[in-house]
């Protein structure tokens, strides 16, 4: 009898595996995947997997994965979406890909994203645009959105990617999806690559909240820092940040929280003035940090060989491939950072940076939930907002705060493109799981 | 003139600064000694800063009379600037771990910890990652010393310091940057590995400096290399005056504070300053040459300390000078010697009352350091010796207690033959002893 059995779960195992290779293949129209996985690895793979007795199976068994291309995944090229690191195979992998496959996961490919995750529209990846899946013409919001276009179109079971200002929260609510970043720091980034190292974060989408719990536990290196799930009786919303909002994306809101008070939610409004200076912020910080960590791409060590002259001359040569976003955001870290601007800019930033953490902090300790909208706006149009930066940097009005104050926040598609953003204090991610767990059945039913 | 000098220490650790790589890179096959950590692959991120730099900075404060800095949170900076043999183009360095230390009356600004970088091979265009991310302690003393030959002595005096405790990486010792002014602005002479390097470049330096003040010349700040060859200064092809390095604080790391058990641990293990008992020694009647050998090592200095007092102090001075650290240094041996304590009291002893040639001494010391037995150093076993020559040799005790004469020689004769290294009338005392019983 058992042979049989196991051997039906095989072919289980395989067949999903081989139809999402084979979607990825026939929606390549949606240009999610920077480079997939070949099929002889993943048939490898599946075999590898199937020989184990099912008592040995990890916590991930079978799970499909796409990776956001900022990610090591050794063998695999590893790209950023970027034409300075065109041929790059990486060396090793990171930490948490190390753990996924060790838990039996399956990694299918790496996810098309902005170049090093610069943008809110996946627009500034050097390699090609993916495309709503739900929404035809418009972006599927940036920087992680190849992942969430592969997870929407269901090119895969779970799309890691990484969170600096909004990276995972705002493509999940474009492409209509569920998404969760944790804590800062909470996980290794070891093998992440950086964008601003102390706003960056691991962090997941799904289509609906159901391994969320099983990645937090597993990736979380510091699990004794992780607070008890509460239960959740008031939840709290910030004045300022309903203002500004284009209708159809307040009417959705409002509808929202007059479901969660029918379900007998206290729901408590605040004010926050401070509001205003969290973008600027967010910004300072971020071009600061990136300006740093992008020093390392001279064009002498990855990928293609380019050359110069002289060394300063080789530099300038091998970083002109880089594309106009990540320029102007080094360009600008490096002038904040310069010994006589860095007063006037940068620590004033970190200043603004620490009086928002504190006056969240005070928040949360009289509303351990706030809730908001993730974006101001829904999907908007391919080409639409890539020529302002301004207005693209607007996109993230609402989703800086949690990185700037390193909290956990996630995301609940409430269809059409608009998101419900639920956030908590640090290391409340539990109780924030809790709430899209249980939240995303109430807030969608008709 | 003032010279302010930068030392760069690698200190003696297992593994890089950031990375679990081997620290000891030298005569390594090019990048073999390398992770995806210390050559700076895109997301790699440094593991925690390697405790043991921590520890040898606060060894080496003790001796300098440092200042540990008490600071709840001594930052990680990164220090920008481009070149091929940074992976990161930029530098990782801890902010000050020491201050206001001082060193033959020449104040020291302060110590950190930061990274080595790859080297750079200009001529192939290469890069050999294997030193990339090597602990490196940067000592800086304030510019306090006034001549050439002062700094050298300063330099010596510290290089003996350095060696005493084994503080240094075998193979890689220090680079040290000179700075020389003789007026307002200092030219800066970079990576200097030698004393005699040092001693040519401040030569040239203050012959520079000189020659532009003679012109009517104003002395603008220089960064400059030694070329050994052409025995000349040249400028560096880096804009290094001016550069900014726009330090940053590491996000990647968190700032740390210096446990103060681990302080206290440290300085109640330390071994005896050098330089101090140096004087001691010498005060106490020793030559400047006699206790400078003696000081040269923890181990002779913790043995000498020990028993000098129990023996005579001149005669144990110069056995130490002369053989002790030899034979030890023969064998390799730089551990503790306390083992050999009594033996050495015993035997400086008998050298002082003459019962025993120096040679002697010596030939014991060896074989007690080789594991040998069959050399026994105490009276007895010559008595031993003397009792089995006599046994089988009874006519002649009995011809010499009839008095016969010669009969003595013949035995002395006998025992002289196996026991070469004894002294005639040592046997001869123990021999009369025993055929008068």
């Amino acid at each position: 009898m058992m042979p049989k059995k196991t051997g039906k779960a095989l072919t289980e195992l395989r067949e999903r595996t081989l139809n999402y290779l084979e979607q990825i293949a026939r929606k390549s129209e949606l240009q999610a995947f920077n480079s997939v996985e070949s099929l002889g690895k993943l048939l490898e793979r599946i075999n590898e997997l199937e020989k184990k007795p099912k008592e040995k199976h990890g916590k991930l068994f079978g799970l499909c994965f796409s990776i956001k291309d900022v990610f090591a995944v050794q063998g695999l090229p590893f790209q950023c979406s970027s034409k300075s690191l065109d041929g790059y195979i990486a060396p090793y992998s990171a930490k948490v890909v190390e753990q996924i496959l060790k838990e039996d996961g399956i990694i299918l490919g790496k996810t098309n994203c902005d170049e090093f995750a610069c943008g809110s529209s996946g627009e500034n990846s050097a390699f090609q645009t993916s495309q709503n899946p739900k929404f035809k013409g418009k972006t599927c919001g940036g920087s992680s959105s190849g992942t969430a276009c592969s997870v929407s179109a269901e090119l895969c079971d779970i799309g890691l990617g990484s969170d600096t200002g909004g990276s995972i929260r705002l493509p999940a609510t474009f492409c209509n999806i569920q998404s969760f970043k944790p804590t800062h720091d909470i996980i290794s980034r070891h093998g992440l690559s950086d964008l601003a190292m102390s706003l960056d974060t691991v962090a997941w989408m799904e289509k609906t909240v159901q391994y969320s719990e099983t990645l937090l536990n597993l990736f979380c290196e510091q699990k004794e820092k992780l607070k008890e799930k509460k239960e959740i009786t008031q939840i709290g919303i910030i004045r300022e940040q309903m203002e500004n909002l284009d209708t159809k994306v307040e009417q959705k809101i409002k509808k929202t929280i007059q479901t969660l008070e029918r379900k007998g939610l206290e729901v408590i409004e605040h004010s926050m003035p401070l509001q205003k200076i969290a973008v600027p912020a967010y910004y300072a910080c971020m071009y600061a940090e990136f300006s740093s960590s992008m020093q390392k791409f001279d064009g002498f060590k990855y990928g293609k060989q380019f050359s110069g002259s002289d060394i300063i001359e080789a530099v300038k040569v091998n970083r002109s491939v880089l594309g106009k976003e990540v320029k102007r955001r080094i360009l600008l870290g490096t002038y904040l950072t310069q010994k006589e601007e860095s007063q006037k800019f940068y620590k004033k930033a970190l200043t603004a940076r620490a009086r928002l953490q504190k006056e969240y902090t005070q928040l949360f300790q009289k509303t351990p939930i706030l809730i908001s909208s993730v974006a101001p706006v829904p999907p908007f149009g391919l080409g639409e907002k890539i020529a302002d930066p301004i207005q693209m940097y607007s996109a993230d009005l609402l989703t800086v705060q949690a990185n700037l104050i390193g909290s956990p926040a996630g995301s609940i598609s409430l269809g059409e493109g608009i998101g419900l953003q639920v956030m908590g204090n640090q290391f409340e991610d539990k109780t924030v799981l809790g709430c899209l767990q249980k939240w995303e059945n109430w807030v969608n039913a008709p | 003139m003032k010279i302010g000098l930068e030392i760069h220490i690698y200190p003696r650790t297992e593994s890089k600064l950031f990375c679990a790589c081997s620290a000891d890179y030298v005569g390594k096959k090019g990048n073999e000694n390398i992770c995806e950590i210390c050559t700076g692959q895109p997301g790699a991120k440094p593991l925690k800063l390697n405790q043991t730099v921590i520890e040898q900075a606060i060894e080496l404060s003790h001796f300098l009379h440092g200042t540990i800095v008490e600071k709840k949170q001594i930052k990680i900076l990164r220090k920008h600037y481009f070149y091929p043999d940074l992976p990161n183009n930029f530098q990782r360095t801890t902010e000050p771990l020491i201050i206001q230390g001082k060193f033959r009356g020449v104040n020291i600004r302060e110590i950190h910890a930061e990274e080595d970088a790859g080297d750079y091979d200009f001529e192939h265009g290469t890069v050999n990652f294997n030193r990339s991310g090597v602990p490196l302690l940067e000592l800086v003393t304030e510019p306090e010393l006034y001549s050439g030959p002062e700094t050298i002595e300063f330099l010596k005096e510290f290089k003996y310091l350095l060696d005493y405790l084994e503080f240094c990486r075998t193979g890689a010792e220090f680079k040290i940057d000179v700075n020389v002014s003789i007026g307002a602005e200092r030219g800066e002479i970079k990576n200097l590995n030698s004393i005699h390097d040092i001693e040519i470049a401040i030569e040239l330096e203050e012959q520079r400096q000189k020659m532009l003040m003679a012109q009517g010349k104003k002395i603008v700040r220089k960064t400059l290399h030694l070329d050994r060859k052409a025995r000349c200064l040249f400028e560096s092809r880096d804009k290094e005056d001016t550069a900014d390095y726009r330090h940053l604080p590491d996000p990647d790391i968190a700032s740390f504070a210096i446990d103060s058990k681990m302080i206290e641990a440290i300085i109640q293990q330390a071994p005896i300053h050098p330089l101090n008992y140096r004087n001691q020694l010498i005060q106490k009647g020793l030559a400047f040459s006699t206790a400078q050998t003696i000081c040269s090592k923890k181990n002779l200095v913790k043995s000498f300390s020990k028993i000098s007092s129990r023996c005579d102090f001149l005669t144990a001075g110069l056995f130490f000078q002369k053989h002790v650290k030899h034979e030890l240094e023969y064998r390799n041996i730089s551990q503790s010697i306390e083992f050999l304590n009594e033996f050495l009291i015993e035997i400086i002893q008998k050298m002082k009352e003459k019962q025993i040639e120096e040679m002697q001494a010596v030939e014991w010391l060896r074989n007690k350091l080789d594991g040998k037995t069959e050399m026994k150093i105490s009276e007895n076993n010559l008595e031993t010796a003397i009792k089995q020559i006599l046994e089988k040799n009874e006519q002649a005790v009995l011809d010499y207690r009839n008095g016969k004469q010669n009969s003595l020689n013949f035995l002395i004769g006998k025992i002289k033959q196996e026991n070469k290294n004894q002294k005639v009338e040592i046997i001869q005392e123990i021999l009369l002893a025993k055929i008068k019983n």
